[in-house]
């Protein structure tokens, strides 16, 4: 990302120049809004959500505001690049198969 | 009467290898919700890893996953059951802390999010991401609600799942999950402004 002044900006900087103020939607929207912006929200009721927020001088920021949130949120789905931060230790992973073997053992004596 | 032939012993391996696929699958998925619910740090991370997978295994045994339905929804829904029941065990001993309100290990939101990394000792696990103020900001946000949205929108677990998961019902998974988007939300705008000034 650039500015103006060509100096580079890192995306976080730019998410969260771009939105201030609250989350405050309708108090009786809140659900609806909150829903809409993850996506989980279907049918009428999301045509009226819409609908409203599109007219709503309280709703309709909240629900910019919540998607650029989530949007931001998400990136936290990627994994550890560091390949070792995805695996359990090798003793955790020994000390997990005794423990296994152990409950292995106790079904076949229970089941004997 | 106790059955050791050698068709029970090979559906024994089966069932060993079956369930060694799925952590081969799952851990790196699990590993991650656990830093993020028990704040990066490494060892109750990997420890509510191993209980998971433990609690899993047996439950496998017992035939109670249905293979072929969702691997990871299911540890996440043990994993967070287990978590949920530590974090309730502990509140019991600070009852009179409001947990929506208070932040982890007792600083402000704020103050968490400014705190140099020297006093931040899960800081070398945090710098290593490429939102830290997105990850400090979802520490500092209490367990019930924090809870809710790593499953929901990182984990994407489902809103049904999620309550299932919590023992709540669904229109408290939402309330919750919508109050963490606003804290979240809160908390980054402060960090923002203060790095502004």
């Amino acid at each position: 990302m650039m500015r103006k002044n060509g100096e580079t900006q890192a995306p976080n900087q730019e998410i969260e120049a771009l939105d201030e103020g609250p989350i405050e939607p309708c108090e009786h929207m809140t659900n609806q809004i909150n829903s809409l912006a993850d996506g989980t929200l279907h049918g009428v009721i999301k045509h009226f959500t819409r609908f409203h927020a599109w007219h709503c001088g309280k709703c309709s920021p909240a629900l910019r505001r919540l998607i650029a949130l989530r949007t931001r949120v998400i990136t936290l789905r990627q994994l550890p690049r560091d390949a070792e931060r995805n695996l359990l230790p090798v003793a955790r992973y020994s000390a997990l198969k005794k423990a296994m073997d152990a409950l292995e053992s106790g079904e076949e004596s229970s089941n004997g | 009467m106790a059955d050791s032939s050698p068709n029970t012993s090979t559906r024994a391996k089966q069932k060993r290898s079956g369930f060694e696929k799925i952590i081969e699958a799952q851990q790196a998925v699990l590993l991650r919700a656990a830093r993020r619910l028990y704040n990066n740090r490494e060892d109750q991370a990997q420890d509510l890893v191993q209980d998971t997978l433990l609690k899993g295994y047996g439950a496998f045994l017992e035939n109670k996953f249905e293979e072929g339905t969702n691997a990871r929804a299911w540890l996440l829904r043990i994993m967070t059951n287990l978590f949920i029941t530590e974090y309730n065990r502990k509140k019991k001993w600070e009852a009179d802390v409001d947990f929506d309100n208070v932040v982890s290990e007792g600083s402000s939101g704020l103050e968490a999010l400014q705190a140099p990394p020297a006093d931040q000792p899960e800081a070398a696990l945090v710098a290593n991401v490429m939102d830290e103020p997105l990850e400090k900001a979802l520490a500092t946000l209490s367990p019930d609600l924090r809870v809710c949205l790593v499953m929901i929108d990182i984990e994407e677990v489902s809103y049904d799942e999620a309550a299932i998961a919590l023992e709540i019902p669904i229109g408290t998974v939402r309330s919750r999950l919508f109050r963490a988007r606003q804290r979240l939300h809160g908390l980054l705008q402060e960090y923002a402004k203060q790095r502004r000034r």
